[in-house]
């Protein structure tokens, strides 16, 4: 099983619909996919229409009652775990465990799903804490959505300099360029600045309404129109990433 | 683990209204068609339908295949090989090419039926318009075997992980309205495959006899040969076709039955002449030998090149290259034989023979029992074994290992011809640890045949290329070098095996089985004798 976690400590750079359609390009290619909802907003748990079960929080999550809480979604190959309400406390769950503990929670978590899932993605909520610890621990590769402008960039530049304190393997960390509107001149210039880094995958996803609209639709874009230059875009990206997986 | 999502199939009639569902539900669900898809699947599955008993089935449509699972549910599906009787390894990576791996390792995939197929599929929508259940309606018209074209309809309905509960709902509300429901584990191919007269056999190359307690030994003989023959036209088709290398070697397997049961015949009846037929057999076997050779040196492709460092590829690459000309040539040869006029007579004459045996003319050899002849014949086996593998020691010569290999095949055939006339379970345990010892013998005797033919260094098919004749030299030395290795942890390996096999248990075991089988009248001469 191949843990992808989409991260950034910034809000609002698209991280739900790079997981959400991530997760879907994944599950169209056949791999088996579970997509972790960690984020206590539940906006992928939304778009998929699943609502967690009542009892579900973030204590259950870290005593291992995971695989009970998994749900399918509407599309083969495709598994949600729904976020629940109280994943705003998970930080201080993750707390109150020793310190020996602490930073590998979430990848023993996920450990016994092995066998059952090929691809773990897991959406995570924006902040930078003993949570992103576990979640670059639990990692093989940690995808960062950048709006090309300069309070996107600072937060994979804490990001990186987040590794660095853990002295955790810097390859895992892959950019892309997201929401991208060409017609804006300080995107175009971010862009040509820092796509010639390897960190920067090629492929990168522009601002689009049929993105927007998965709010309204409640699925992903490659489910509502499967050539829509959107989703193709993202099923780019999927290939991109696992390409360079392997690579790392 | 998450535990495996629930799934069910039920015979539903013509009129089904799928959308009826929803409504009875009540709560808020409305039923929604996603697609209907139309066309004839072409399944295919291996002779012994190896997927099938994998809980497996693999249709195409031209070049589009797709693999189900026994349930209906879709595991796989894509571009595939044009072949008509693909094997597993012409499939790309993926879910199929993994998939099929259990159920046809090395056989061929053959056309078996054909089904015209009508799939509506249906989602089951909760209130938040969620899909929690998926529903699929088939209407199979199966092409029968001399029964005309049956048709059936299924629905299926597969869970939702986490949707438990309208499955559950769903499942009893057909079952309030009588439907049939297939046994939990039912292949979904089983109704109609059992209605068009296709017979789902895996008899592998060894038909089971069950043979009458008290059956007389000529009339014992007489089922089991026609069973082992049975076996031989079974496999002669696909061998002459030569549609994958397993229908030669279980061809193979039940000649050398065959033989060994003359051989039995001629003990048991000496004044009935059957020399002809032990001769001709003979023939017939030895000109299969130098294609299955053949075979199993392609079949180790894998394992050889993994013995040795990529440097000597090539060589091996040429090796195979010429191995696959020479079983080429070598097959035509073959193919004459089997389709010969003298096989198809040989053949006639043999059923001829077992269908109208001449009676013994001594009258006490007309009364023989069959278990009474089974279990002298088991015990004097066993024995065999036993001296035979005592008298070996760590620097025995290989003629002397072989003589044991012999007598352990020898041992085996009974038992397994009269399996019937014995208890199935001690007789089963002895099978097995037999297995073991002949497993070990086997393995020895195949490095030993290797490692000579591998040791000439050349290739099978004349070369004219120096560098690629020194190639291939170099590729086989290296092979030569590990199989020698391997043969001697082999040899190694054999105190031991053999000490297991001639521990008291399974004397006793042997004890038990003849006693039972020859009511303990022989039995009790038996122990005095040792």
């Amino acid at each position: 099983m191949k843990t992808v976690a989409i991260y950034s400590s910034k809000g609002g750079v698209g991280k739900t619909a790079t997981a959400v359609n991530l997760a879907y390009a994944a599950s169209v290619s056949g791999q088996r996919t579970l997509l972790c909802d960690m984020d206590s907003q539940g906006a992928a748990s939304y778009y998929f229409r699943i609502k967690a079960k009542k009892r579900f929080n973030s204590e259950k999550l870290l005593d291992g009652d995971i695989a009970r809480n998994i749900r399918g979604t509407d599309f083969v190959h495709l598994d949600l775990l729904p976020a629940h309400f109280s994943f705003r406390n998970l930080d201080l769950a993750l707390n109150e465990l020793s310190r020996k503990k602490r930073r590998q929670a979430l990848a023993r978590l996920f450990a016994p799903l092995a066998e059952d899932y090929d691809i773990l993605i897991l959406d995570c909520p924006p902040n930078l804490t003993l949570l992103s610890e576990n979640i670059i621990e639990a990692a093989d590769i940690l995808v960062s959505p950048v709006i090309p402008t300069t309070l996107s960039l600072i937060a994979l530049q804490q990001l990186l300099k987040l590794f660095s304190k853990l002295e955790a393997d810097k390859d895992k960390i892959i950019a892309f360029f997201s929401m991208v509107e060409r017609r804006k001149s300080m995107h175009l210039a971010i862009m040509d600045k820092y796509s010639r880094y390897s960190l920067f995958l090629k492929t990168s996803i522009p601002f689009q309404a049929e993105i927007e609209k998965m709010g309204i639709l409640r699925q992903p874009v490659g489910a509502t129109a499967r050539q829509s230059p959107a989703a193709r875009q993202y099923e780019k990206l999927w290939q991109e990433v696992m390409q360079r997986s392997e690579r790392a | 683990m998450i535990e495996q999502v629930p799934a069910s199939i039920f015979l539903v009639d013509a009129d089904f209204d799928a959308f009826a569902v929803a409504h009875r539900l009540g709560g808020g669900y409305a039923v929604n068609e996603t697609e209907a898809e139309e066309g004839k699947e072409e399944f295919l599955d291996t002779f012994e339908w190896g997927l099938y008993w994998s809980g497996l089935a693999l249709a195409r449509r031209g070049r589009r295949y797709r693999l189900y699972a026994a349930d209906g549910t879709v595991l796989g599906e894509g571009k595939g090989p044009g072949k008509k009787r693909p094997f597993r390894w012409d499939f790309a990576d993926g879910p199929i090419r993994d998939g099929i791996t259990a159920g046809a390792d090395i056989r061929a995939l053959c056309p078996k039926l054909q089904v015209s197929r009508v799939r509506r599929s249906f989602q089951l929508l909760n209130e938040d318009q969620k899909t929690v259940l998926r529903l699929w309606l088939d209407h199979a018209v199966v092409s029968g075997d001399n029964r005309g074209p049956v048709e059936q309809w299924q629905l299926h309905l597969a869970g939702i992980r986490g949707y438990d509960r309208e499955y559950q709902a769903v499942r009893r509300l057909l079952g309030e309205d009588g439907l049939e429901r297939l046994a939990d584990g039912t292949h979904f191919l089983a109704p109609a495959l059992t209605r068009a007269g296709i017979t789902v056999e895996s008899v592998g190359s060894k038909t089971v006899v069950v043979l009458e307690r008290d059956i007389s030994l000529r009339d014992g003989l007489r089922q089991v040969g026609l069973a082992v023959l049975g076996d031989i036209q079974r496999n002669l088709p696909g061998a002459i076709e030569d549609i994958d290398t397993e229908f030669l070697h279980d061809l193979r397997i039940s000649l050398r039955r065959t033989r060994s049961l003359l051989t039995l015949f001629g003990k048991a009846f000496p004044e009935i002449p059957c020399s002809h037929f032990r001769s001709e057999f003979r023939w017939i076997t030895q000109a299969t030998n130098k294609v299955r050779d053949s075979d199993v040196y392609l079949l180790k492709e894998d394992e050889y090149r993994g013995m040795l460092p990529p440097s000597l590829h090539p060589g091996l690459a040429g090796f195979v290259r010429g191995m696959r000309a020479f079983r080429g040539r070598e097959f035509r040869a073959m193919k004459k034989h089997l389709n010969s006029p003298r096989l198809a007579r040989l053949l006639k004459d043999w059923r001829h023979f077992l269908e109208n045996p001449p009676q013994p003319a001594d009258a006490a050899a007309q009364d023989l029992r069959c278990r009474d002849f089974a279990a002298k014949a088991v015990r004097k086996r066993f024995k065999k074994v036993l001296l035979e593998g005592e008298n070996l020691g760590p620097d025995s010569p290989d003629p002397m290992l072989h003589a044991l290999r012999i007598e352990a095949k020898k041992l085996r055939y009974p038992l397994e011809f009269f399996h019937s006339l014995f208890p199935p379970e001690d007789v089963d345990l002895l099978v097995k640890h037999l297995k073991r010892l002949q497993n070990n013998l086997g393995d020895y005797n195949d490095l030993s045949v290797q490692q000579q033919m591998l040791g000439t260094f050349r290739s099978p098919v004349r070369v004219d290329d120096p560098r690629q004749a020194l190639a291939i030299a170099a590729a086989l030395g290296g092979l030569v070098t590990r199989l020698a290795d391997r043969q001697r942890q082999v040899r190694g390996e054999f105190e031991a095996t053999f000490a297991d096999f001639a521990g008291d248990a399974n004397r006793e075991l042997v004890r038990r089985i003849t006693r039972t089988a020859g009511d303990g009248q022989v039995a009790a001469g038996q122990d005095g004798e040792r």
